[in-house]
């Protein structure tokens, strides 16, 4: 949305809320801040509401802590990119930013290290007995598998908002969903 | 079978079924006890995975993320770091300007080409699209050539036929055929030329120029001066109209090129295709 179209949002709706709620809610309407301080604020307020989030996504993904911290950071500075050039940044889109990142990140194992494991490196899981097996079963299902399923159930994003992450279509992301969850099951059911 | 996919589909993406989804579900769930199963299932499933502690994320991201913000370069838009990309689109205007201006200048009678109408844009007319220019024979048995109006349209439909037609012949005709007529031919307009005796009539260089519309080439008797010789060879144009060239070489009777007589328009004139009449003698 350019900067025009989002002030007249803004305008329409007030102090930074559109008429629609639900509208307000998907546009997620803010004021586009202007001067580097007003920016730097946003990049604060944006990290401070995604960067748990978006680090375990990529610790999801990649199961390296190191490379989903510099993951993490190039989305976030991405994203103060975006907002510098007046662009306003979204939930999706920071996903986006950082799938695509994960996903250089891969090519780039591929190219180095192919066939190097990093297990070792994933942070030691606290938690009860069983949050410790289903990541693990987590960790044993594929990237595809483990993105979809993260994704849905955890992000809480619509397979239709999924696609538009991915690339690909809603339908074929339904399709993805329903044989990672079987493929969940199977493990699940003969790890419990 | 498929039926029973897509309802797995439907329990994997429960959260976000339609009220008529959740209903046609909950129907087939009555009556399926294998799906019922698989319904409980990713129940616990989708709540075990979103139940998942999320690790804190490091201490250090933010001070990175911020320290490495604070050492971007200040955004610029692009025209504002190279402003020499302002005037290239002015350069452009400027050029296609005075490419229009050059191309006005240069157009033939000082109009613009624009004006002229492409041959393809005239409407078809049944003479124009169907059949071939009209010809009739005089009463020397030589073709004559009749234009079907004076507008410049079919000036310059015409001459395109001409060109074609010369460029069949001379694909068609070896070198050393194709030159002697050619050399013939003007050798005999230097030969009228050089008589003092003979008229010789200006127009007949207009015509080899495309003005060939606006001629008729109709022996008559007033002009019917004898030429006893050399007899006077067609001349390019000529070959062009009157086809191949031995129909050209023919020994033809002297004739004489009128001055371009004023042809009516096509609006007032007669419809396209009909035969002009020939002059009277």
């Amino acid at each position: 949305m350019q900067r025009s179209e989002h002030e007249a949002v803004l305008r329409q709706g007030g102090t930074g809320q559109a008429c629609d709620p639900v509208l307000a809610e998907s546009l997620e309407v803010r004021p586009l801040p202007d001067t580097e301080s007003q920016i730097e604020n946003e990049l604060v307020r944006l990290m401070s509401e995604h960067e748990r989030p978006i680090y375990n996504f990529l610790l999801n993904l990649l199961r390296d802590a190191d490379v989903a911290l510099d993951c993490a950071q190039d989305t976030f500075l991405r994203a103060y990119e975006n907002l510098r050039k007046g662009r306003p940044v979204k939930t999706q889109w920071l996903y986006k930013v950082a799938r695509n990142r994960a996903m250089d990140e891969f090519r780039h194992r591929k190219r180095v290290q192919p066939e190097l494991e990093t297990l070792e490196q994933i942070p030691v899981h606290q938690g009860t007995e069983r949050s410790v097996a289903v990541r693990s079963i987590l960790e044993s299902l594929s990237a595809v598998d483990r993105e979809v399923l993260y994704l849905f159930d955890v992000a809480g994003f619509k397979t239709d908002e999924i696609g538009a992450m991915l690339g690909i279509r809603g339908s074929a992301v339904r399709q993805r969903l329903s044989r990672a969850r079987e493929r969940f099951r199977l493990l699940y059911g003969t790890d419990r | 079978m498929k039926n029973h996919d897509r309802f797995l589909e439907m329990l994997a993406r429960r959260r976000e079924l339609s009220d008529s989804e959740e209903h046609l579900l909950r129907q087939h769930l009555t009556e399926c006890e294998q799906c019922w199963r698989l319904a409980e299932s990713f129940q616990d499933q989708a709540a075990v995975i979103k139940s998942l502690p999320a690790l804190a994320s490091p201490s250090s991201l933010r001070p990175r993320v911020l320290a490495a913000a604070r050492q971007v370069p200040p955004h610029h838009r692009q025209w504002q770091r190279r402003p020499a990309l302002l005037l290239a689109p002015l350069a452009v205007a400027c050029l296609i300007a005075v490419l229009m201006i050059a191309q006005r200048h240069h157009s033939p009678n000082g109009t613009a080409l624009s004006r002229v109408p492409h041959a393809s844009s005239v409407p078809p007319g049944p003479a124009v699209k169907s059949q071939p220019p009209a010809r009739s024979v005089g009463k020397s048995g030589r073709p004559i050539f009749k234009p079907h109006g004076s507008s410049r349209n079919h000036v310059k439909t015409s001459v395109q036929a001409g060109a074609s037609t010369l460029a069949q012949v001379l694909r068609a005709t070896p070198t050393n055929v194709l030159r002697q007529p050619i050399d013939t031919a003007l050798g005999s307009v230097a030969d009228v030329r050089s008589r003092p005796d003979l008229p010789y009539q200006g127009a007949a260089g207009k015509a080899s120029r495309g003005n060939a519309g606006h001629l008729r080439t109709t022996p008559t008797k007033a002009s019917a001066t004898p030429v006893s010789s050399p007899a006077p060879q067609p001349t390019s144009a000529a070959v062009i109209r009157a086809g191949p060239p031995q129909t050209a070489l023919k020994p033809v009777p002297p004739v004489r090129i009128t001055t371009p007589t004023p042809q009516p328009t096509p609006a007032a004139g007669p419809p396209r295709g009909t035969p002009v009449p020939s002059p009277k003698p």
